[in-house]
């Protein structure tokens, strides 16, 4: 009698392939990746190899990632993990961790989409289910109320997509903003004047808290205005030339400088002359020529000038 | 060089001197490094025969050649037959030679010895900026230091006497004026004695300075061998050196030596002579005539017809002095207009230190050299600013901290150093954002200093640091970028799919402000131009009235002077008839032209002014730009 011996190939245990796979995944802590499969589990057919992945992915062992190549990467899951992928299929999984790294300033269904090359409808689907298991949440940016931008459920939406405190429900609040400006310039006017009149007991600058206190105190705004947006608001008034800034070794915790009322907008103050002639501000001035139309022989803003000087 | 600066020029050469310089300056303004052989090319006829023609004859042919060098003034022209190459010869090398004692030309030397003049445009410069080196002047020295200034301006040279005697004059007649319009006569006041302290004062503060003199050119012999009325031959017979040859000019080696006892006496006894005894002068001023004082040449003298002791000695104005202190007195007035009067003394005094302690071809330098701070309390004890050494520190500290000036180290009271560069920077950038403000407001300068602290933002990041709307800032941007004081830089899609917005362009603003700088400089000549125009077009239009307000100006004038010597006769009659004459002279100008006259005197008086006020912009500018090429 001759035995044949059986050509079929031993099926090995998904057992231990899973062990095999979770030893591999352990030596490997940044992820295993395709290559790292053909090189450490060559014995193992491809296609079981896979099958135990996504158990391992579905039992919560295993986690899948995507680089910037868009190669695939799994990773032994920390214990101490989000228990609440739990449950989740390998492309939901995959568009959660691909939206935990963009962060709080979120992303689009389009750039989910450029990144990891799957399907329009696909991510469609799964942003769906990811944001009725409340795992993700819609922001809408502002000034572009149409546009969605998808976040991580837990995560604060960034300053950029926020309104903030200098937004209404139309956008930037300019008003409400000129406003502040004023205020504060207000404030820093009246401690210049009681400065100078008191002669070196009072100082003319202000810290951000005083300022602040003052906005709070003179009620022009319904919300509460942080540290910040005061230190904005001076800083726009810098720029434009009404407040300056100086050193303060004495200031609040809050703040490291003090401001007051740039000397320039103090009375008595010269300025650099040449902006006085009615040239430099003439809104016609390129079309000027002599012997043109518009000539400065004839001009009248010249001529109101030279009697507007005494 | 704008061309109204050219003009200017040949135009202040035409009135004061003669047609033919103007012509001479004009013709090596547009061909530079031209030779003698050039210039002489241009007055010469195509039949050979050397001569310029009566005015009327202007149909001639080669006057052409001439026209279109005289331009407005050619009805105004007469010229006289010249028919020797002599007389052409000489005309052009006291023409150079004018010009030359001027400064208003460079001269080099070609490989085969010939020698090229070419326009001093620095002391073209100079010269357009005379007003406003005079108010400079008046401001901080006075009147009588102004007139000498200005003698020596428009004069190019001037020996000591002749500016002194003039000086005075000018000085005796305005207390003239001024003692005969005032109800009660004036004590009179030495002019000699005003003009003479003005002229040391500026000579040690080095507002002017010695200068060897241009003598101009020995008659030269006839080597054309034609013999009178001839025919010109070659070229070749003119020799470049017998301009160069004979017009010497000499250096001195102490330009700023003060004035001797004995150049002072000698002025005041000229001075003297020259005002006659109706002036009446200080005993100072009165000296033995049998003295004559022997003047120290410093120089090598040539014999010509002038005096021996001012043959090899004469003066000119410093134009790099008063640069320098039209500078500091830029720096000063900023101080004062942010800090204080007293904190702009500080720097006054810490700027005449400075001035004391550099030499002359000092270039500008952005840093100044270290200054103690005792020098600093000694200059202020000796200037009349005692009173800002109180509080000294902390005008230092304040001017440190606005940039004027830099802390070098803290020991015994600190040293110091005026940080030129820096200072001018910030004004000038201060002096756009002035301009910006009055174009575009107050939003448009937040921007314009945003970009200019952080350079290269979006639109986007800008709208965050300066809170300003979308719309708006967009608006204020795009005309920023149109009217040249913002920039922008683009960079192009990307090609990384990667990029979460790959089709987007993205566009930088950033702030070039030397670039800025360039397009106002030229702006703000052109506005001065403008303004130029518009006081000439004035007065051209009211020429008639001005005439005759001068021509009953002078009739007044002589009647004044006939009724005062009628009444010293005791000729009552005649004074009185002579007195109602003037009053019937006094009537001729009618009120409204009056009026007429008042409005333009105010019209020209607003023009010369922003002319002066553009003229400081531009200079700023001009230091600006000097100091930003140093840098680069």
């Amino acid at each position: 009698i001759k035995l044949k011996m059986s050509t079929a190939t031993v099926k090995p245990d998904p057992d231990d392939i899973q062990t095999r796979l979770l030893n591999l995944a352990g030596q490997l802590p940044a992820g295993i990746n395709q290559a790292a499969l053909r090189s450490h589990l060559s014995d193992l057919p491809m296609d079981r190899i896979i099958q135990c992945i996504n158990q391992l992915t579905q039992s919560g062992k295993l986690e899948v990632l995507q680089t910037a190549n868009r190669e695939l990467l799994w990773r032994l899951r920390d214990a101490s993990a989000d228990r609440r992928l739990d449950g989740l299929d390998t492309k939901e999984v995959m568009v959660y961790e691909q939206l935990r790294a963009f962060g709080n300033k979120g992303a689009s269904a389009q750039q989910l989409q450029s990144r990891s090359a799957m399907p329009q409808r696909e991510i469609g689907k799964c942003l769906n289910s990811l944001e009725a298991k409340k795992l993700v949440k819609i922001v809408r940016p502002v000034g572009h109320a149409k546009k969605k931008i998808f976040m991580l459920f837990e995560l604060e939406p960034d300053a950029s997509l926020q309104a903030g405190t200098f937004f209404s429900g139309e956008g930037f609040d300019q008003e409400f903003v000129d406003v502040l400006c004023q205020q504060c310039t207000l404030y820093l006017r009246r401690k210049a004047e009681a400065a100078a009149t008191s002669a070196a007991t009072t100082s003319a600058s202000a810290t951000l808290e005083e300022v602040q206190q003052f906005i709070g105190q003179s009620r022009v705004s319904t919300v509460a205005l942080s540290l910040d947006d005061i230190r904005r608001v001076l800083r726009a008034l810098t720029l434009e030339g009404v407040v300056e800034t100086r050193p303060g070794p004495y200031a609040g915790a809050g703040s490291s400088c003090l401001y007051r009322l740039a000397r320039s907008q103090l009375p008595a103050s010269g300025d650099f002359g040449a902006v006085r002639v009615p040239c430099v501000s003439c809104p016609v001035a390129p079309d000027c020529r002599i012997g043109g139309e518009i000539s400065p022989i004839g001009c009248v803003y010249l001529t109101d000038w030279a009697k507007g000087q005494f | 060089m704008a061309v109204s600066a050219v003009d200017q020029i040949t135009s202040f050469l035409r009135v004061h001197f003669s047609p033919e310089t103007a012509a001479v300056f004009l013709y090596i303004s547009k061909n530079s490094k031209s030779t003698l052989q050039m210039i002489m090319q241009q007055f010469r006829l195509p039949s050979g025969k050397v001569s310029f023609f009566p005015a009327e004859n202007l149909a001639h042919s080669s006057s052409l050649k001439i026209l279109k060098y005289f331009e407005k003034s050619i009805p105004s022209l007469a010229f006289e037959t010249m028919s020797t190459n002599n007389q052409v010869l000489q005309m052009v090398q006291q023409c150079l030679t004018l010009l030359l004692t001027h400064d208003l030309l460079v001269l080099s030397r070609r490989k085969d010895s010939a020698i090229e003049y070419s326009i001093n445009w620095a002391q073209v410069r100079v010269l357009n900026r005379a007003p406003a080196f005079l108010c400079l002047t008046r401001t901080q020295l006075g009147h009588a230091a102004e007139l000498v200034i200005e003698e020596l301006l428009y004069s190019g040279r001037l020996g000591l006497l002749a500016c002194l005697a003039t000086v005075a004059k000018r000085l005796a007649e305005e207390e003239d004026e001024t003692s005969s319009s005032a109800a009660a006569a004036p004590a009179a006041v030495d002019p000699g004695l005003r003009a003479l302290n003005a002229f040391a004062s500026l000579l040690e503060l080095r507002f002017i300075q010695r200068r060897g003199s241009v003598v101009p050119p020995l008659p030269v012999a006839d080597n054309s061998g034609c013999g009178s009325g001839g025919r010109l031959e070659d070229d070749d017979e003119f020799e470049d050196d017998d301009v160069i040859g004979s017009s010497k000019i000499y250096r001195v080696e102490k330009p700023f030596a003060p004035l001797s006892r004995a150049e002072r006496e000698a002025a005041l006894r000229h001075i003297r002579e020259s005002l006659g005894p109706a002036v009446k002068l200080s005993d100072e001023s009165l000296e033995p005539p049998a003295k004559r004082p022997r003047v120290a040449a410093e120089t090598t003298s040539v014999a010509d017809a002038r005096r021996p002791e001012e043959a090899a000695q004469e003066f000119s104005a410093n134009a790099q002095q008063l640069r320098f202190r039209w500078r500091d007195s830029i720096l000063t007035r900023a101080a004062a207009s942010v800090l204080g009067a007293q904190a702009s003394r500080v720097l006054a005094a810490m700027l005449d230190i400075v001035d004391e302690r550099v030499r002359l071809g000092h270039a500008q330098s952005a840093e100044s050299e270290v200054l103690a701070h005792a020098d600093i309390v000694a200059q202020l004890a000796a200037s009349a600013a005692g009173d800002a050494r109180s509080g000294l520190d902390q005008h230092l500290s304040s001017l440190a901290e606005d940039g004027f000036i830099e802390r070098q180290s803290g020991a015994a009271g600190g040293q110091f150093r005026i940080l030129f560069r820096r200072a001018i920077f910030s004004l000038t950038r201060q002096s756009v954002a002035a301009v910006i403000r009055q174009r575009l407001g107050d939003k448009a300068v937040r921007v314009f200093n945003a970009l200019s602290e952080e350079p290269n933002l979006t639109q986007a990041e800008l709208e965050s640091h300066v809170l300003i709307g979308g719309r708006d800032c967009k608006e204020l941007l795009y005309r920023l970028l149109v009217d040249g004081f913002v920039h922008c830089a683009e960079l192009s899609r990307a090609a990384d799919f990667m990029n979460p917005r790959p089709n987007t362009a993205y566009y930088l603003f950033h702030v070039n402000l030397e670039q800025t700088t360039r397009k106002l400089l030229l702006n703000m000549h052109t506005y001065q131009d403008r303004l130029l125009t518009r006081r000439l077009a004035e007065v051209a239009t009211n020429r008639r009235l001005l005439d005759k307000r001068q021509r009953v100006k002078e009739l007044l004038k002589n009647l004044d002077a006939q009724i005062s010597a009628a009444d010293s006769a005791g000729n009552s009659d005649a004074s009185a008839e002579l007195s109602e004459q003037r009053a019937q002279a006094a009537q001729l100008l009618t009120p409204p032209e009056r009026e007429q006259l008042e409005t333009l005197k105010r019209s020209r008086t607003a023009l010369r002014a922003g002319e002066l006020l553009l003229e400081e912009n531009i200079f700023l500018y001009e230091l600006f730009l000097e100091f930003a090429s140093q840098h680069n």
